[in-house]
Order: C-alpha cells, then structure tokens, then sequence
C-alpha cells in the first residue's frame, strides 16, 4: 500500500469504519512506515482531544427570554393552527414589522384607489351614493393599516425611547380625539363627503405617524443589535 | 506419575476449567444485564423525550423548558464554536430554540427530533456565519466566557493543545467545520451527520479526512504535535 492511499484512510481506520481487507493491508503499511504511524498517532491526538475540548454553559436568562417570546406568540395567536403568521414574527420581530409595513402600504395603496377612483368616477357619475359606499370602503381599507401597523410598531417596545414613546402617544392622541370628532360629523351626516374626506385625510395622517414610529423603533432595534453584536 | 496422581491432576484440571467456565459465564451474565439496563435505560430516556415532544406540542412550556435543558449545552458549544464569541452563541442558542419550539408541530416522527433540532441549529449558525462579513464581530476569548462545565483538571500542555484545536476549528472552511464539529466533538455518526447537513455520507467522511488533516497541519506548524 502506497503512502497516499494509507493516509486516505486512516481517517476511517481511527474511527473504526474500516473493512477487514483494507485494515490488514493497512496495518502492514503501518508497520513498515514510521511517517504514517506518525499519522495516525496524530489523528488518535486531535480525536481524542477534541471530544475533552472546554464546554461552556449558556446563561440561565436565555430560556426565561425563549420564554418569555413564546407566551408573546401565544397571546398573539391564540389558536395554534393559524399561528403561521405570528410566529414569524415573533422569530423575527425586524421582519414582522417589515411585512407589516409592506402589507399596511399595500393597504394604503388599495384605499388610496378608491379615494381617487371615487372622485375620478364622482365627476363622471355624479352619483353621492355611489361616493359614499367608495369612501366606506376606502375607510375600511384605511383602519386595517393602522390595525396591523399598530400591532407592529407595539412590538419591541423597549427598544424606544421612553421620551420619544411619550411625544408619539402625544401625537396619536391628537389624531385618536380629531378621528372621534370626525367620525361623529360622518354618523350625523353620512351624506356630506367633505367629512369623510376629512376623517380619510387623519387615517393616513395615523398611518404616517405609525410608520414614523416603527422606524425609529427599528432604528433603535438595529443599535442594539449592534451593540450585542460588538 | 501413576494412574491415581494421573487422574486426580485431569480431575483437578477439570473442577478448575469448570469454575473457570462458571467464572467465564457469570462475567458474561453480567455484562449482558448492564448491556440491557443500558438498553433500558436508552429507551426510558427515549420515551420521556417523545412524552416531552409530545407535551410541547400541545404547548406545554414546562415540557418545552426540560427540551430545552437538556440541550442547550450541546446546542450552545455548537453554536459558540461557529462564531467564537460567547454573545453571539447566546443569541444564536435562543433563536434556534425559537425556531424549534415554534415549528415543533411539524415533528412527526419524533425519534428523528435530535437529527432535526441539530439541523435547525446548524443552518440556523450557517445564515449567521455567511451573513457575518456585514458586522464587525469581536471575539471573546475563551478564558472570558465564565461558565464552563468542564472539571477536569488538565495540564498546561494539555490546555495548549485545546486551545490550539480551538483556533484551527476557527480557521477550517465553514462545511469541514460543520462536518469535524459534528462528529468529532459532538460524536454523531457519518450517517446522522450526512442526515444533518443534508450530503451522502462519503462526503461526511472525505470531509472529515479534510478537516483532521488541516488541524493537523495548524497544530504541526504551532509544534504543538
């Protein structure tokens, strides 16, 4: 047996999976190659000394962590079967409130078509009540953004601010009382556009304020990620 | 020798090889009944853990906490001997058990949960490791890391040689470090490391070859072999 054919399976020999025929063979080489011996001599070495390599044990607030994000998936997804969704984003809270961000604008996007489809065929049609039953839909379209950037951006809360989180609910409340107020002139007057158009006018002015706050948040998030990282 | 003496000896030689039989046997008994309690004690540990899988399945986190216990060494030396920074592991150790908490509904047939759990940990260290060259990661000494859970005394030669067999595992391309980390250090088979990492098992062993002969090269040029 040649020098380079031993050393292929020596790797093998050491660990025992080796065939009967080839081991009788190699251990002839063996016995009349003392750089080979060698070989296997340090192989033996790095095996054995690999299994006592250090072991280290993590830290015991790593689980209460684990735990702690799986009973935020539980509250967030009560029913199991349909925790798809949720799980994401709750492994990965960046990329949950990117969805969330790309869904919210799709939303946006989607009520966006209406408004103006609503005035481009209000001009042609001139019908009020076809106006209206658009700008519901609009509506509809607008508070499910805000939904899910909602339920987005109050992820990950610790990552902000106090100072900041304080201005930003300061903000919401502003826009919360003005959407009230204007949502009371539409039930009084479910006829007037200029209302709705108004109460259309704060849900993107929310949205705008929600999408404020999830960049900074994410901001906030990426900097400490850093910071754990270096 | 006479007749008589003759005999007595063949006797003798007789009680004695019978005793040796009786010896023999007894040793073989034994040894049969620790390779069963062995066994037994296998399939104990087996079923708790399918009970366990089961429980966390169901949602139970107490179940899923004992999971957890009973691997977050393994998982965490794994992963700390992917990035070699102790911050990086635990961070990596808890994304993993996400994942695998998370997705344990997918576990069907629950004897493959190890091979699973470490494919899920390996992949989980691969995407870190690949998309590292975006972050500048420090590397913490292993001295630094606290909590070690090896006490056995070594010597100062010895500890070189760990220390050694760390930095070569440090310098090994990222698919022979998978493969040495699985084997040799973690001790799974060719065949459960090929299940792991998704190769045949010829690749696990000409991998495995690579792997010893460029620690051995590292360790040769430290003349620390």
């Amino acid at each position: 047996m040649r020098c380079s054919t031993a050393k292929k399976i020596l790797s093998e020999y050491i660990d025992g999976l080796i065939e009967l025929k080839r081991k009788d063979s190699l251990e002839q080489h063996l016995k009349s190659c003392p750089g080979c011996r060698e070989f296997l001599e340090d192989f033996r070495e790095i095996k054995q000394k690999s299994v006592e390599l250090e072991k280290f044990v993590p830290q015991d607030k790593s689980w209460e962590k684990i735990e702690k994000e799986l009973k935020m998936q539980r509250q967030e997804s009560p029913s199991t079967s349909s925790a798809e969704g949720n799980r994401l984003g709750v492994l990965f809270p960046l990329l949950k409130r990117r969805m969330a961000m790309a869904s919210a604008l799709i939303l946006v996007v989607a009520a966006a078509f209406m408004f103006f489809g609503i005035r481009y065929r209000h001009a042609g049609r001139n019908s009020p009540q076809y106006t209206i039953v658009k700008l519901e839909e609009a509506e509809h379209y607008y508070q499910k953004a805000v939904k899910t950037l909602w339920e987005a951006a109050s992820l990950q809360e610790e990552f902000i601010d106090p100072q900041l989180a304080e201005v930003f609910q300061e903000n919401l409340k502003i826009v919360n009382s003005s959407m009230i107020a204007c949502k009371q002139a539409v039930l009084e007057n479910p006829g007037d556009i200029e209302s709705r158009d108004y109460l259309l006018a704060l849900y993107r002015e929310k949205l705008d304020l929600l999408e404020e706050m999830m960049i900074v948040k994410e901001s906030s998030f990426q900097k400490k990620e850093r910071e754990i990282l270096l | 020798m006479s007749y008589s003496m003759l005999l007595f000896a063949q006797i003798t030689q007789g009680v004695r090889d019978a005793g040796y039989v009786k010896i023999e046997s007894g040793e073989k008994f034994i040894e049969q009944e620790e390779k069963k309690e062995i066994v037994q004690e296998n399939n104990e540990k087996e079923n708790l853990l399918i009970d366990l899988i089961r429980q966390s399945q169901d949602g139970d986190t107490r179940a899923m906490g004992l999971i957890y216990e009973k691997y977050k060494t393994p998982i965490y030396n794994l992963a700390y001997r992917y990035t070699y920074n102790s911050a990086v592991a635990e961070d990596l150790l808890q994304e993993i058990f996400l994942k695998v908490f998370t997705h344990i509904q997918d576990v069907d047939k629950k004897e493959f949960f190890e091979g699973w759990l470490y494919r899920v940990a390996v992949n989980t260290c691969l995407s870190f490791v690949r998309s590292r060259k975006a972050y500048e990661v420090k590397s913490v000494s292993l001295d630094s890391v606290e909590s070690k859970i090896n006490n056995q005394k070594f010597s100062h030669s010895e500890k070189m040689i760990h220390k050694s067999i760390d930095d070569a595992i440090q310098s090994l391309p990222i698919r022979l470090r998978s493969v040495f980390l699985l084997f040799d250090v973690q001790g799974f088979t060719h065949e459960e490391v090929a299940g792991i990492l998704g190769c045949s098992v010829g690749t696990s062993k000409s991998q495995l070859f690579k792997a010893r002969t460029k620690i051995r090269k590292h360790l040769k040029d430290k003349k620390i072999l």
